[in-house]
């Protein structure tokens, strides 16, 4: 049988004389977790909170920049880790969830082996090169092993990189363009994982994933459109907001055909935040601030009320279905 | 399987379960179903209703400051209040999902304008606090909302915060945690006897459970946060132990589900559980997140479980960062944590094998 929904059982619970017992035994048998889900979580929980603590203990051991210790002793020791790491990520008979595990933080261990590098050599922990070369090195990896926590961690370097570049090195780009840039990266990553969601059954890349490289890029496009409203509409500025509106509108429609209920709630809400900052730029009378809150309030109420609508139809095309 | 025959299945297997004396309505259970259907509120119509409610409230007072009528203490007392009490009516005659951002924003708008205005009115704070805490029980007696169920109880929970700092009762503030500690776990896992003893009110409970764990965390912050309002860490071993003795409890309640059946493995456990967080005594947070984990995992609630992953992971880099020790020692503390962890998975791996085997 279906697992079943807590809301239904709760609602047997209100309309019934159902004990507490069996309420108990409604929920340990329908909706809490077995044990071979309790040791599951168990394992992920503990070999996480081990590999986390243990790179972050190695993060901090080099970050103590110990004088005594010579340098090559430095760079071998680190060296010597990854080997290990992923020596035994290649040949010892962990399950896969383990080994993807290790493997990210073999992945962040890179990291912190150009960041000695850059300690020893002063070439400074946090230039863009940095970050650059460390996203190139675990490229590989990152292909290989499949494993959205670490396709996330990829991601995060990617657009550091971006940012830190513009810091940097692109010292003639303007805010927009930086908006610009990262959003075209993260849905270029969102289009690639539906893509591979899509074309290959085998690799796994959970709903989560891509929720959250969409909710990254609608943020950063939500941003981008406020600081080109607030400063004077650039021609970047304009390609930003193009860009933007046939990317959401293409959402929405994705959003429609494969009943995202994320994308169809995400999407709107940053175009009433920057359209909200829109009305503000025009005047920043009372008025305006009135009619702003009452035009959030009302397309955020439009919005809700196609959502339930189209769970509505989405339940009763289930249903029927089944 | 439909829906309504997957109802009339677990009605059967209930009645297996419970007897001849298992009764139930069958024509207002549907009805309901059909209600939440029509209704049905994800996390996504819930979440748009929050945000969209506070960002149109900070448009509300932006219009209120500058159109100055922030200086009529009247006006806003007699808006404040006329906001709130439409905003319970409407929630409470139309009861349906889509008015709930504006009910919610006129609730939230209404409560800022009550509390500009009786400051202006020189009330005490301590007694605004308390008139807040009545009229959101009040609100919580006639709504049936969700989302507006969840504010209030932030909105009370909020105001006992205002109350103990307006009265420099910073030590009250490890009491206040350790209570709401053994508030979350008894919400947790008393679960059946919760919802059976208050069948009518059931739908107050899922709000009240993430409301409680939202403002855990908010506590948990307070009382480990080095410096922060003048709160001595003294007294933080105080809701540090609670929540480590609920973990413990929790380990024992679970025994069966975890395949401990030997009173040496709970012995050993309890031990190891202890060892673990006696280091984190004086920084309650890091008992206080696996606690949320622990209890979200044990009954499937996934949105309290994702908060609590969250908050562990701030929680524990703050701890190392306000630890005063050298990056050398911080270093040694995080592999041998990384050892202990590691040693606790090859245990349960173990044990896994050694059951899969019997």
């Amino acid at each position: 049988m279906d697992k079943l929904k807590r809301e239904d059982v709760l609602n047997i619970a209100q309309h019934s004389n159902l004990s507490q017992h069996g309420l108990e035994e409604t929920f340990t048998t329908h909706v809490y977790p077995n044990n071979k889900d309790w040791y599951k979580f168990l394992n992920i929980f503990f070999i996480s909170l081990g590999v986390g603590f243990t790179v972050a203990g190695v993060i901090f051991f080099f970050a103590y920049n110990w004088a005594d210790l010579n340098k090559f002793v430095k760079i071998g020791l680190i060296e010597a880790l990854i080997l290990i790491v992923t020596l035994t990520v290649l040949f010892s008979n962990f399950k896969q969830p383990v080994k993807d595990i290790l493997l990210t933080g073999a992945s962040v261990l890179i990291g912190v082996l150009f960041a000695v590098f850059g300690q020893i050599y002063q070439t400074g922990a946090n230039a863009y090169d940095f970050f650059l070369g460390w996203t190139m090195s675990i490229t590989l990896w990152v292909f290989i092993a499949a494993f959205p926590p670490l396709y996330l961690v990829f991601l995060i370097l990617v657009n550091t990189t971006i940012i830190l570049y513009a810091e940097q090195v692109a010292n003639n780009w303007s805010t927009v363009i930086l908006f610009l840039i990262l959003f075209c990266v993260n849905i270029a990553a969102y289009i690639i994982a539906i893509i591979i969601k899509k074309i290959k059954a085998s690799i796994s890349i959970p709903i989560w994933f891509t929720n959250t490289i969409a909710l990254a890029a609608i943020v950063i496009a939500t941003i981008g459109n406020i600081f080109g409203i607030f400063n004077h509409y650039s021609n970047e500025f304009l390609a930003l907001l193009l860009l933007t509106l046939s990317v959401f509108g293409t959402g929405i429609y994705y959003g429609y055909q494969f009943k995202s209920g994320f994308l169809l709630s995400s999407i709107p809400f940053g175009v009433i935040v920057f359209c909200s900052a829109f009305l503000l730029e025009q005047s920043s009378n009372e008025n305006m601030f009135l009619f702003t809150s009452f035009f959030i309030i009302g397309s955020v109420t439009a919005v809700i009320l196609n959502l339930i609508h189209l769970y509505k139809k989405w339940n009763h095309e289930q249903a029927a279905a089944n | 399987m439909s829906k309504q025959q997957q109802i009339s299945d677990i009605l059967l297997e209930m009645k297996s379960i419970e007897g001849d004396a298992f009764e139930w309505n069958e024509e207002q259970l549907f009805a309901e179903m059909e209600l939440n259907s029509a209704n049905n509120s994800t996390l996504a119509i819930k979440v748009l209703s929050i945000f969209g409610g506070f960002l149109a409230t900070l448009a509300f007072l932006g219009f209120l400051f500058i159109s100055g009528l922030y200086d009529s203490k009247f006006g806003l007392i007699f808006f404040g209040a006329l906001f709130i009490i439409l905003s319970i009516i409407s929630s409470k005659v139309y009861n349906k999902l889509v008015i709930d951002t504006s009910a919610i924003s006129a609730y939230v708008m209404g409560f800022a304008m009550l509390a500009f205005g009786l400051t202006q009115l020189e009330w005490n704070e301590t007694i605004i606090c308390f008139f807040f805490i009545v009229i959101a029980l009040v609100a919580l007696r006639f709504i049936r909302s969700y989302v507006f169920s969840f504010i209030s109880f932030l909105i009370m929970v909020g105001s006992l915060i205002v109350i103990f700092i307006e009265n420099d009762l910073y030590n009250g503030f490890h009491f206040l945690t350790a209570s709401v500690a053994i508030f979350v776990f008894y919400l947790f896992q008393y679960e059946s006897q919760l919802l059976t003893n208050y069948r009518k009110s059931i739908f107050l409970y899922d709000p009240l459970r993430i409301a409680a764990i939202c403002s855990f965390i908010v506590l948990l912050y307070l009382v480990s946060k080095i410096n922060f309002l003048n709160i001595s860490h003294s007294l933080s071993f105080i809701s540090s132990s609670v929540c480590t003795g609920l973990i413990i409890y929790m380990m024992y309640e679970a025994r069966e589900m975890l395949l401990l059946k030997k009173n040496k493995d709970l012995i050993v456990i309890s031990v190891a559980i202890l060892l673990l967080l006696i280091p984190t005594i004086n920084f309650p947070a890091i008992s206080g997140s696996i606690l949320i984990i622990l209890c979200c995992f044990r009954n499937n609630y996934k949105t309290g479980f994702a908060i609590g992953v969250l908050a562990l992971l701030y929680f524990v880099s703050q701890f190392y960062y306000d630890l005063t020790y050298t990056l050398l020692v911080k270093s040694l503390l995080m592999l041998v944590s990384g050892t202990i962890f590691f040693v606790c998975y090859f245990l349960t791996n173990k044990r896994v094998a050694i059951h899969e085997e019997n």
